[in-house]
Formats: C-alpha cells, sequence, structure tokens
C-alpha cells in the first residue's frame, strides 16, 4: 500500500513538475531529489523498483531515453544509500545537502552522458543555467516534498 | 548479500540493454509511458492557443495565403528552371537534358555533389551547365547521385578560350587548371603573350575536338564560365601568367543542368517518400517554446537532417532521432546557418543566412552572403541544400528587411497537428561525396 501511495504521489509531483515546465521558463527538477528520497528512505530490497517508478514517470517528462534515466537514478539513489548509515537522515540539513550533492552529480552526468554519448541515443542538452536552476530550486523543494511523503506515509 | 543488489543489477543491465540496437521499440517509446493526464490539459491550451493565434502577426489570411505563396514560389521556381535550362535547350544534336538539384558544394575540393532525380541517371563525362554557364563536368555516378568536377577543382583540366575571332580580338584557344589556392581560380596554360593585356576576358568553353579523341567527355563549347586576368601572384615573380575567376558563384548554385548524349537511363520513381507522424502529448503543451517537437512512433526512421513540414510548410529539421521519437530543430531556432532560395516578383537568387531568433510571427535571420538580402515581400523557399531536403519548401515571407537583418512572416504553429517527415527513397553510398 505504501509503495502503490508512493507510486500516486511520485506521479502527481512529476506531473505538477511538467506542467510547470511547460507552462512557464524555468521550473525546478524534482527527479534528483525523489531519488535522494528513494535512497535516504526506501526500504532497501525496493530500492531498486522505487528508482525504476521515478525513472519511468520522470522519462515521459522529456525525450531523453528510460535506459540513460534509469542509470542516472540508480546511481543517484545508490550514492544516498551508501552515505545512509552514517547521516541523519531526519534533519533538514541532511537533506539540503544530500539534495544539492545528488543535483550537482545529476548536472554533470546529464552534461558527460550527452557530450559522450553516440548520437543515435539522442539525450537533450538543456542550457546549464537552466539545469542549475532546476537543481536549486529543488534543493529548497526537498524538504517540503519529503514533509509531504512521509507525512502520506508514501514509503517505497 | 543484500536483495537490493541482484534487483539494482536487473535494473542497471535493462536499462543498458534498452539503449543498444536490439532492445525493441516499446523500451523506448516514449507514448507508451506519457503521462496520459497532460491530455486535457492539451486540449485547453489548443482552444486558447487557436483563439490567441487569430490575433498575432503571422501571415494573415491563414491557409488561403500560405496555399497562394506555395503557388507562386512554385511557378517562380518553375521559371527560374526555364531560365536554368535555356542554354541546354539550344544545343545542337541529340543530346538530353535534365534538372539536378545541388546537395552540397565542398569548398575544399571545389566539388558538386548532385541529385539527379531518380527519373534519369547522369553518367560520367556528362557536361554540367547553369543557363548560359558552364559549371563543370560529372566525374563519378552514384545511382541519382553524382560529383561534378568543376574547373576550379584542384589540378582539374578544361578547354577554354577567349576572344571574338575578330582581327582586333583573336580567339585563343588554353587548358585551364585548378589551382588549390583560398580563392577559387584556375591558371591557364600556354596563355599567349598576346594575352598580355589590361583588360579582363570573358572565358568561354572551347570545342578543341579537333585535338583530342571523341570518348573524351568535353563541355559544350560556347559557355561562359569565367574571367581571364594577369595572376598578380605570379606577377611578382617575374613570369606573366593568367588566371580565371568564376563568372558567378558556384557554392550559390541551388540547381544545374545536367546534358547527356543521347537519351538518359531512366529509373523512374518517387524522388521523396513522405510520412506522416503524430506528436507527443507533451509536444503540444511546449508549443515550440524550446524549439523542438517530439515526434511519435515511427520517428526513429527519420534521418537526420530530414526536413519536418506541416502543411506545405518547412517546420524544422530533424536533429536527432530514437526508435519512437525525434528532435526537431526548428528553423528560425538561433545560430543555425540556412541555404534558402529568394523569389522576388523580377528576380530569384539563393542566399546564405543564420537565423538569429525565433518571434511571435516567425523567426530574425542575418543576410551572409548570395545575391543582395532579401527584401520585403520576398517569398523564403528551400534551396534544396542536403540529400533529404527538396526545393521549394515555403519557410515565410519576408515581412521586414533592415540590411543585413530581415524578418520572415511565417503561418501560426499548430503543435497539435500532425507532421511530415520527408527523407530521399534513395541516399549516396557512405563516403560518396565530393
Amino acid at each position: 500500500m505504501r509503495f502503490v501511495l508512493f507510486v500516486v504521489f511520485t506521479a502527481f509531483l512529476l506531473f505538477v513538475q511538467g506542467l510547470l515546465g511547460r507552462l512557464t521558463t524555468l521550473a525546478p527538477d524534482l527527479g534528483p531529489i525523489l531519488a535522494v528520497y528513494v535512497g535516504l528512505f526506501a526500504r532497501r530490497e525496493t530500492l531498486p523498483w522505487a528508482i525504476t517508478v521515478v525513472a519511468l514517470l520522470r522519462s515521459s517528462l522529456d525525450a531523453d531515453p528510460l535506459g540513460v534515466q534509469l542509470l542516472v537514478y540508480l546511481l543517484l539513489a545508490g550514492m544516498v544509500d551508501l552515505a545512509r548509515d552514517v547521516v541523519f537522515r531526519e534533519r533538514l540539513a541532511t537533506q539540503v545537502v544530500l539534495s544539492f550533492a545528488a543535483g550537482s552529480v545529476y548536472v554533470v552526468l546529464k552534461w558527460g552522458l550527452a557530450a559522450t554519448l553516440p548520437a543515435s541515443i539522442a539525450i537533450a542538452s538543456p542550457s546549464l543555467l537552466k539545469l542549475a536552476f532546476a537543481t536549486l530550486s529543488a534543493t529548497l523543494l526537498a524538504p517540503p516534498v519529503f514533509a509531504l511523503l512521509r507525512l502520506f506515509r508514501a514509503m517505497p | 548479500m543484500s536483495a537490493r543488489f541482484p534487483a539494482a543489477l536487473l535494473v542497471a543491465g535493462f536499462a543498458v540493454l534498452s539503449l543498444t540496437p536490439v532492445a525493441p521499440s516499446l523500451v523506448r517509446d516514449l507514448d507508451v509511458v506519457a503521462l496520459h493526464a497532460y491530455r486535457p490539459f492539451a486540449w485547453a491550451l489548443r482552444e486558447v492557443r487557436e483563439r490567441r493565434l487569430a490575433n498575432e502577426p503571422n501571415l494573415p489570411g491563414g491557409d488561403e495565403v500560405v496555399r497562394a505563396l506555395v503557388d507562386s514560389a512554385r511557378d517562380r521556381i518553375a521559371e527560374r528552371d526555364a531560365a536554368l535550362s535555356d542554354g541546354a535547350a539550344m544545343l545542337p544534336g541529340k543530346r538530353s537534358f535534365a534538372l539536378a538539384r545541388v546537395v552540397s558544394v565542398d569548398p575544399r575540393s571545389r566539388q558538386l555533389l548532385i541529385d539527379t532525380g531518380n527519373h534519369v541517371r547522369a553518367s560520367p563525362g556528362d557536361a554540367v551547365l547553369a543557363g548560359n554557364q558552364a559549371v563543370g563536368m560529372v566525374d563519378e555516378v552514384d545511382g541519382p547521385f553524382a560529383v561534378v568536377k568543376t574547373p576550379w577543382t584542384p589540378r582539374a583540366r578544361f578547354a577554354a578560350e577567349c576572344g571574338a575571332g575578330e582581327p582586333d580580338d583573336p580567339r585563343i584557344r588554353f587548358v585551364t587548371i585548378g589551382e588549390a589556392r583560398d580563392e577559387w581560380l584556375a591558371t591557364v596554360s600556354s596563355a599567349e603573350g598576346r594575352l598580355a593585356t589590361a583588360r579582363v576576358l570573358d572565358v568561354k568553353s572551347a570545342d578543341v575536338s579537333d585535338l583530342v579523341p571523341a570518348s573524351t567527355g568535353l563541355l559544350p563549347s560556347g559557355f561562359f564560365f569565367g574571367t581571364m586576368e594577369a595572376d598578380l601572384k605570379t606577377a611578382k615573380t617575374g613570369l606573366q601568367t593568367y588566371c580565371v575567376r568564376p563568372i558567378f558563384d558556384p557554392r550559390l548554385l541551388d540547381a544545374v543542368v545536367v546534358v547527356h548524349e543521347g537519351p538518359f537511363e531512366t529509373i523512374g520513381d518517387e524522388d521523396f517518400s513522405v510520412s506522416t507522424l503524430d506528436r507527443l502529448p507533451t509536444a503540444q503543451l511546449s508549443a515550440w517554446r524550446e524549439g523542438e517537437a517530439l515526434t511519435g512512433a515511427g520517428a526513429g526512421a527519420a534521418p537526420r537532417g530530414a526536413p519536418v513540414v506541416a502543411d506545405d510548410i518547412l517546420l524544422g529539421f530533424v536533429d536527432a532521432a530514437l526508435l519512437g521519437a525525434a528532435k526537431v530543430r526548428g528553423v528560425t531556432d538561433p545560430g543555425q546557418e540556412h541555404t534558402f532560395l529568394v523569389l522576388g516578383d523580377a528576380s530569384s537568387r539563393t542566399i546564405v543566412c543564420v537565423s538569429e531568433r525565433r518571434m511571435p510571427h516567425g523567426g530574425a535571420f542575418r543576410y551572409l552572403g548570395g545575391g543582395e538580402p532579401p527584401r520585403a515581400g520576398e517569398i523564403v523557399v528551400t534551396a534544396g541544400r542536403g540529400v533529404h531536403v527538396p526545393r521549394g519548401l515555403l519557410v515565410g515571407q519576408v515581412m521586414r528587411s533592415d540590411g543585413d537583418a530581415f524578418e520572415v512572416s511565417r503561418p501560426p504553429e499548430r503543435p497539435w497537428r500532425p507532421v511530415e517527415v520527408m527523407r530521399r527513397s534513395a541516399e549516396p553510398r557512405s563516403g560518396f561525396g565530393p
């Protein structure tokens, strides 16, 4: 039940992000912070499946291949999972710092993959400004998003 | 070992496999996993936009005006093609001729890649003309595509002559040899001393059939291809040599005429194939803000550079394609260099320009070279550069021009309408080019 709730809330959050992205010039990217949420709070045996859900839903917002999304989010969640045992995950500072770190890795990965992958695997390469804004704004949104998901016990 | 590692490996393996060509299209077909909750918003926005478009300063009158522009462009291109064929039509003997699109011009080798279409096939040695000008000779052929060697191709030799044959203006025959210099020119072999004149002489292709065997491919005589003048570079060494400069800019040719002895070999099917594609639901909301359209299933077959057309209007070119989607770069997106045909009431010309920015009614461009900058009221269409781009796709109508800058008014975008991706039904083999 909690997993289903997580899927529903993830779909809702990404839907809002997609709508904002289409109606405004700049919009936060909630993908990395959802990966951080999964890395911090998911049960470990369901972590890969939760990330698959995030990547599947996130891939509907742009033309990047599903495989690239999966690999990037899996890597982000894996990194957070490694740090999970040595941080206080309930603290706001932890959530903000990890979200910022994950967002930064996400920007670097996205740019790196766009530059290195062959043209047959087309990846959109948005401007650095947009990516930076999306990451920074998502970092600020991390505590309320985490609080919302935990309030409704949307736990993968 | 925790249970998450095998699952993570499974997911990562699936992710990597989905990026390989063996992955089924379903895995990468984004439409399958698109959030269909967008659709009601897309429909609502479509209605809002339809009403707003009526007040935008796009080409007024909607589809009727666009249809009239397309028809007008077609008529003017037909006139231009007729003028290009004038010289070839006057040639004596059992020669046949056909119009060919210039696909690309290589500035290094100074050769052209032309496309004669599927209805005729050129042969090596065929003359290539444009009106009363000689462009060169077919060097290699690959299906409907051919590489044309010009007099300015390094080391290319062409028989030429100058002079009217009058006592005070004798006819002199010589051979031009293409030079590998920064500018397009050919030097003149064995020029006679009497050429030492300050005049600039017109150079024409010459009949030298009395000097070379009949099997040698020759340009028909009497077609202009340059002007001869003293070569300033060698003058400094004390030698007086001469060079021939092109009488027109071969880089700006959009079409040429191929002349063949006897009838052409015919193949006979359509030159371009067209596939209709839907756009992804999310593209309806983006309204081209990012300059990219996402087309639906089947878009992966679209080759890079293929034009994307809606209602006979060029929207842009395929930038990259997946199995299930394609990114399309809009024609007005900034920073792209285009070769366009500008069709005016009195004249038509090829220009090179760069797109500077998108505007609500179309786009702003900057003229880089060619005949002369476009003027208000002239129609802009594609010149046919690129294997998959036909000539004459409507870009828009020039609304205003100021020096090198000009604005093109385009019909309003309707992102909910399906698009058509065009592709040449034949493609040159890999590595075949000028």
